[in-house]
């Protein structure tokens, strides 16, 4: 019965105060679908984009974390707390100066290219098989080493002292909460997140999202089916390729198919009636599978704009 | 060029002709490819060039929560249609019951039976007819078989980016208005009514119109110069557009001081073009201090626009 459920991403908003993986416990209740997993975890107290994969689409998990992202960030000058949010204990306050919009725009430019970030002591990271966060509730705080992450952009769009907001679009793995506190830093007056939207995934952006009323208050099952996104919408980024009917048998198979692709690298692979086979690495004259997804029944094709 | 409504207006002197077919939201670099393109290709059979479109917007229609935030209203994109050099457009009520056309269906009743089409041009990605199953391969190859002749234009790009509404969204939305531009072709402008104001700006001595827009902004937080038009009126302007944060993304609200200007627009249609960002959104000590932002506004705007 499962075999038969369709598969794909509902681009669902998280509400403030739970966790990313209590959406995914809730929407596998009220879907009853037995796969279902998100696309990159938002913190409890943040708000906005969390992509939802529902049956084989959860094979892309790994394609999801890779998307671009969004965020509107509201940061708090002259507070740095042991979290870097406001949900930590305070370690210190200063004063905020008057800053000018040009000194605060001056400094977010330093931010933006590929930048190094100390990943926070209350984060999810592993380190000799525990969690940062769990070390840091034991009150240690250990050396980590700085990662490297890309920030495309970031624009100043409300200035209120001590208080504004920021949108950033980035790269995987960036840190809001710690871009916050450097930009603190940065302005010798320290900084918190005071609050955090995340307004894009990728392709799914907060417009088209599904409200946080309708997922978590009055959740409809039906209506929740209706709103899924087809499984390579998380793939828009990827070229196309379509195989012929024998290729896309022994690609469905896990055997290299003769290329049809322009390019070497990641391609989107479908199959001659234009149902998504999976995706493949396209090297030379190959390509080669690296995940196969199983066919879904047919239905329309509406990718998000 | 004529604007014609639904497929019994279309009529018979305009076949045969050539087709280009998509829903050409804003009219960016890449729309405009394509309908050159069928321009160029009529005028060198001595055909009409036709653009076949659709309004509302097919998403609005098939998942009315997932439709994207229009870039520009049908009677913008019309406009730009028009300067493009296309003889007539003809606008498809889109419908469920057109939805579940079959593809095959479409083309051979839509394109070749009412417009003629012996050229149809299309963009790489789009599809038409039920469940979306007309693709550009499926097109080619009812043309081969039909003897019509399918232009399948392929990804245009920019700076290394492919030109498309969701990164001109994206672009706007970090209040990147040059990158939107070079998508474009054209300045971001929306257009929208003079709403009854607060009355905030008067009482300062800087006359502001309260403008409701047509759709929805997307538009990053913050003052704008800009480029007001009204009936036969220009006029320089300074925008602020400021989003509400208690109500999610599409609570905004827009206000343009235009220059050189004293008078009501009350009611009045007035569209903006949005060219550089000033500065973020700023709350204010005073009226004062706000007087004094608004002067330096004034004259960045002055300089930006000169």
């Amino acid at each position: 019965m499962s075999e038969r459920l369709p598969s794909g991403v509902l681009s669902v908003e998280k509400g403030r105060g739970v966790t990313s993986f209590q959406v995914v416990a809730h929407l596998r209740r009220v879907l009853r679908a037995p796969r279902v997993g998100h696309g990159g975890t938002l913190d409890p107290d943040a708000t906005g984009v969390l992509p939802i994969l529902i049956g084989e689409a959860t094979k892309l998990t790994p394609y999801l974390v890779d998307l671009d992202k969004e965020y509107v960030a509201t940061v708090r000058l002259g507070i740095t707390t042991t979290t870097q949010d406001l949900s930590g204990a305070i370690v210190d306050t200063r004063p905020v100066p008057q800053f000018g919009a040009e000194v605060i725009e001056a400094a977010l430019r330093r931010f933006v290219g590929t930048i190094n970030q100390i990943p926070p002591m209350y984060s999810a990271l592993r380190r000799g098989g525990r969690r940062l966060y769990e070390l840091a509730r034991e009150g240690q705080s250990i050396d980590r080493e700085p990662r490297s992450v890309r920030v495309d952009a970031i624009i100043l769009e409300r200035l209120e002292l001590p208080e504004l907001d920021i949108r950033v679009r980035c790269g995987k793995g960036t840190y809001i909460r710690t871009l916050a506190a450097d930009l603190g830093e940065a302005l010798s007056c320290g900084a918190a997140l005071a609050g955090l939207v995340r307004t894009r995934v990728g392709p799914y952006t907060l417009d088209s999202a599904i409200s946080w009323e309708e997922v978590w208050n009055r959740p409809d099952a039906s209506r929740l089916w209706n709103r899924l996104f087809p499984s390579d919408s998380a793939l828009a980024s990827l070229p196309a390729v379509t195989l012929p009917a024998v290729g896309a048998a022994a690609f469905s198979q896990g055997q290299r198919v003769p290329s049809p692709a322009a390019q070497d690298g990641l391609v989107r692979v479908y199959g001659p009636s234009g149902s998504l086979l999976g995706i493949g690495m396209a090297h030379g004259a190959v390509v080669s599978p690296q995940r196969v997804l199983h066919a879904d029944p047919a239905r329309p094709r509406v990718l998000p704009a | 060029m004529r604007i014609l409504h639904g497929l019994a207006s279309f009529p018979p002197e305009l076949k045969p002709s050539v087709a280009a077919l998509g829903v050409f939201d804003g009219i960016h670099l890449a729309h405009a490819k394509i309908l050159s393109t069928a321009v160029e290709r009529a005028r060198a059979r001595g055909l009409a060039s036709v653009v076949c479109t659709f309004d509302p917007h097919p998403a609005a229609v098939l998942h009315p929560e997932r439709v994207p935030v229009p870039i520009a209203s049908l009677d913008e994109n019309l406009e730009r249609m028009a300067a493009l050099g296309l003889d007539a457009a003809l606008i498809i009520p889109f419908t469920l019951e057109f939805s579940r056309m079959e593809a095959e269906v479409f083309v051979r009743d839509v394109l070749r039976e009412t417009l003629g089409a012996a050229e149809v041009v299309v963009g790489y990605n789009h599809t038409f007819g039920r469940g979306a199953r007309g693709t550009a391969a499926l097109l080619k190859e009812l043309g081969a078989r039909d003897g019509f002749v399918a232009h399948v234009l392929p990804p245009l790009e920019v700076n290394g980016q492919t030109v498309s509404s969701s990164a001109i969204r994206d672009a706007l939305r970090m209040g990147e208005l040059d990158r939107a531009e070079a998508f474009l072709g054209h300045a971001y402008r929306i257009a929208g009514t003079v709403l009854r104001g607060a009355g905030r700006g008067r009482t300062l001595g800087f006359p502001t119109a309260n403008l409701r827009p047509d759709s929805p902004l997307v538009l990053a937080a913050g003052v704008y110069a800009a480029r007001a038009a009204w009936g036969d009126r220009r006029a320089d302007a300074v925008v602020n557009v400021g989003y509400r944060p208690t109500f999610g993304e599409h609570e905004y609200w827009i206000e343009a001081y235009l220059f050189d200007f004293s008078g009501d627009l009350y009611g009045q249609r007035l569209s903006l073009e949005f060219l550089h960002r000033i500065r973020p959104e700023m709350k204010f000590a005073g009226v004062e201090a706000l007087k004094q932002q608004v002067a330096a506004d004034m004259d960045a705007a002055r300089r930006l626009l000169r």
